[in-house]
């Protein structure tokens, strides 16, 4: 059997957008016909609330609030073979369950909004990553996922883009940008390609479906993977 | 790119390993805290169940499939492992009071 493929978003920062990506990405795979399970272990619960929130409930997309001691546990019990997804969402802080997701995971995504902050966490995880790896003589997959970015370039966005390419650090060349869809996400729990079909709505699909086309590329379609 | 970073594979380790790897990272563990009780409640929870009837330590070994259900489970229900066997126990006809039931995680 072809098992899922786990996906997690880790960031030893809060706040940088792991919820919104995760809840996205979520959307767009399960649009497509993708079996999706969205395993929540940030305390906070942001994305297992948008799921609740749903009503009527978005098919093809289960989730799960564990907690940060059951995660361990949760991980090696549960059966995911029946998924063509695993998302994982982490606390923002730098803890076990933030790297036990990670090693876990068959790529990592390390979302960040443009901001030195956002950007000193995102290298720090990064770094622990790749250390967790090293131990076991291996190399993560990772990914920087820009979100919250504005039309108009700041300076700050601009010095954020020339240190991620100056640290020499892998990213998506797809960002997520400041978009109305993200926040209503937040608040119907519908993700964008399940919202309304608005203009904004259709241009936060189009930017989702251009990042996971990305994942697709790293990691493989789920109707390639069952056909292979 | 190498093909082995485009194929994206995750530690294929054990628990124990990927533990003490973090652990000598200095990585934190975050556990979740326990509530804080009144001094009222606490004395009466005392009172009525651990000096009457203290929580022990058992230890059995069971089928994993069999942990594994009571795991899910409890994760369905939000409930404790502990819970759920204190149940099984009581509905075959053992003497388990409701306090006993009562979940301690949430005490």
């Amino acid at each position: 059997m072809i098992g899922p493929k786990i996906i997690s978003a880790a960031t030893s920062k809060g706040g940088a957008s792991k919820s919104t990506t995760i809840g996205s990405i979520a959307g767009a795979f399960a649009k497509r016909g993708a079996s999706v399970h969205v395993i929540d272990a940030d305390p906070k619960l942001a994305v297992s609330e948008w799921m609740v929130a749903q009503d009527p409930k978005v098919e093809n997309i289960t989730s799960v609030a564990v907690k940060p001691d059951d995660f361990s546990d949760y991980l090696d019990d549960q059966d995911f073979s029946v998924y063509d997804y695993v998302l994982i969402d982490v606390a923002g802080y730098n803890d076990k369950t933030l790297m036990l997701a990670m090693a876990r995971s068959n790529l990592i995504l390390v979302p960040l909004q443009p901001a030195a902050t956002d950007l000193r966490h995102a290298l720090e995880t990064v770094k622990a990553a790749k250390t967790l790896y090293k131990n076991f003589g291996k190399s993560p997959l990772y990914r920087l996922v820009l979100s919250n970015i504005d039309h108009l370039a700041m300076q700050e966005q601009i010095f954020i883009f020339k240190e991620i390419m100056r640290l020499k650090l892998d990213r998506f060349n797809t960002p997520l940008t400041h978009r109305k869809p993200y926040k209503t996400m937040q608040l119907t729990g519908y993700p964008p390609h399940f919202q309304e079909q608005t203009l904004s709505v259709s241009k936060a699909v189009a930017e989702v479906d251009m990042l996971i086309a990305e994942i697709d590329k790293l990691i493989g379609n789920h109707d390639q993977r069952k056909v292979a | 790119m190498s093909e082995f970073r485009s194929i994206g594979e995750p530690l294929d380790v054990s628990n124990d390993d990927l533990d003490k790897a973090i652990e000598e990272m200095g990585v934190p563990s975050v556990v979740t805290p326990k509530k804080k009780m009144s001094q009222k409640k606490k004395t009466e929870a005392i009172a009525n169940s651990v000096i009457d009837d203290p929580d022990v330590a058992f230890q059995v070994k069971i089928p994993k499939s069999v942990r594994k259900q009571i795991r899910n489970r409890a994760v369905d229900e939000d409930t404790s492992a502990r819970h759920l066997i204190l149940l099984g126990l009581q509905s075959i006809g053992f003497d388990v009071s409701e306090d006993a039931l009562r979940d301690r995680r949430r005490s």
